[in-house]
């Protein structure tokens, strides 16, 4: 097992269940606690596409659970400490489901995204797409080209577009997709951890509207 | 004690499914057979790539109504999937200005001076799909395609009405990161807006109805780059009525 203490922990996680919970994990033949992290996104993932707000938190009532379990001094019997958690974490999403409305109602969702994004103040954005240039720069020309051409999208020749990228690299367009996921995967986390350094907070409120 | 559920293998998915089962579109057993293998890696990359496609369809405006509603009601909920779509639409905009550079200049010395002509829509909305969710009155809504046959100006009446959104819908090629609106009459600026994101092919000015006296309006449209110049898209006119 790796003690891995320097993994962020879901909050509530007391230092011996937290060594339980990483013991655990690494049942599965992994570092406790990068699977504990990739756990952790799959659990996010599950609850935000049941439409659960507050998904992160979810994830980490989920993590706490098996945790208190473990802390407990119950015996969990299985080789897959993953299959574990998500059998939780459907009991956390029926609670979830019954304590709160699923979903954010229909006739705002649409414009509350257009309203969040129109929120953002130009020092963000501007800081954002300059983290994304800068990101890009660093991949392979080739890689990049191909990452843009993908996403080169008029709406009108887009399918015609995306197969003759895929023809020109020798790939299926199935491949193609995967190899871009794979690259925007790449990309986002690098934009992400310049982000983090820029030691910014988004705005939360207020939209820019300036009146004459 | 307890024990770990069954294990089966994971059900056999396509793109498709397994873009219904983040929309919520299959059946129970069916969603269920998919959660219990996200612990699956294959499934667990493939079910993050359906994610991609479906944020890219979301950017690009592709799905129809029904799943752009309900990719709208998660991507609402989530921050995640928040800042993913702001991924996709940066990629997108720098993508179409690069392509665009060269062009873009000749259509910068032409000014854009030509006031476009309108091919107008007015719907007047009381109670249904157009009420703005934030001023809590009645809006009157207005589009404006980007131009069709000369001389027609759009007429809108806003009698009886809180606010007023008007809403210009953008040409593919006119793709920025962000814009400017800025509402004129008769040379004297009225209403800017500053930050605006294209939102379903759009951009929508919201203001009250207070603000606009009787009279004729151009709406200015500016694309607003990275750190680029702002670039004049064009205007597009319309009248207001009591």
């Amino acid at each position: 097992m790796s003690a891995a203490s320097t993994e962020p922990r879901s909050a509530g996680i007391a230092d011996a269940a937290w060594s339980e919970l990483l013991a655990f994990l690494a049942r599965g033949g992994r570092d406790g606690g990068a699977a504990y992290e990739e756990l952790r996104q799959r659990l996010q993932f599950f609850f935000e596409w049941k439409g659960c707000a507050g998904a992160p938190e979810l994830a980490d009532e989920t993590l706490n659970r098996v945790a208190a379990k473990l802390a407990a001094g119950e015996q969990i019997h299985t080789d897959e400490p993953r299959r574990y958690a998500f059998g939780v974490a459907r009991f956390v999403y029926l609670e979830a489901v019954k304590r709160t409305a699923r979903h954010v109602p229909a006739e705002r969702s649409d414009s509350a995204v257009a309203e969040a994004s129109a929120a953002e103040d130009t020092a963000w954005r501007e800081a954002r797409l300059a983290a994304l240039e800068a990101c890009l720069a660093t991949l392979p020309p080739r890689t990049q080209q191909m990452l843009l051409r993908y996403h080169d999208d008029d709406g009108r020749q887009r399918i015609d577009q995306r197969k003759r990228l895929a023809d020109e690299l020798g790939i299926a367009l199935n491949a193609l997709r995967i190899r871009v996921h794979r690259v925007r995967v790449q990309v986002e986390d690098c934009v992400r951890s310049r982000l983090a350094r820029t030691d910014r907070r988004r705005p939360a409120t207020s939209s820019p509207r300036t009146s004459p | 004690m307890t024990s770990a559920a069954g294990t089966s293998g994971p059900p056999i998915t396509d793109d498709e499914q397994l873009a219904r089962y983040l929309l919520g579109e299959l059946s129970p057993d069916e969603a269920a057979a998919i959660d219990d293998a996200l612990v699956d890696d294959a499934l667990w990359d493939a079910a993050r790539r359906a994610e991609d496609e479906l944020l890219d369809a979301y950017v690009a405006d592709r799905l129809d109504a029904t799943r752009r509603q309900r990719l709208a009601e998660r991507i609402a909920a989530s921050p995640r999937l928040r800042d993913r779509v702001e991924l996709h639409r940066d990629l997108r905009a720098i993508a179409a200005r690069r392509r665009r550079r060269p062009r873009r200049a000749v259509a910068a010395l032409a000014g854009g001076v030509a006031v476009a002509a309108v091919l107008i829509v007015v719907l007047v909305a009381r109670g249904g799909t157009q009420r703005a969710t934030t001023s809590g009155g009645d809006v009157v809504a207005l589009v404006l395609a980007p131009t069709t046959r000369a001389g027609e100006v759009a007429v809108v009446q806003v009698s009886g009405h809180d606010a007023i959104a008007v809403s210009a819908v953008m040409d593919a090629e006119e793709a920025f990161p962000r814009y400017r609106l800025e509402l004129t009459s008769l040379g004297v600026t009225r209403w800017r807006q500053d930050n605006l994101v294209a939102a379903g092919g759009m951009l929508t000015l919201r203001l009250p109805v207070a603000v606009l006296a009787d009279g004729v309006y151009q709406l200015e449209i500016t694309g607003l780059g990275a750190g680029g110049a702002p670039v004049r898209l064009g205007v597009r006119g319309f009248r207001v009525e009591r």
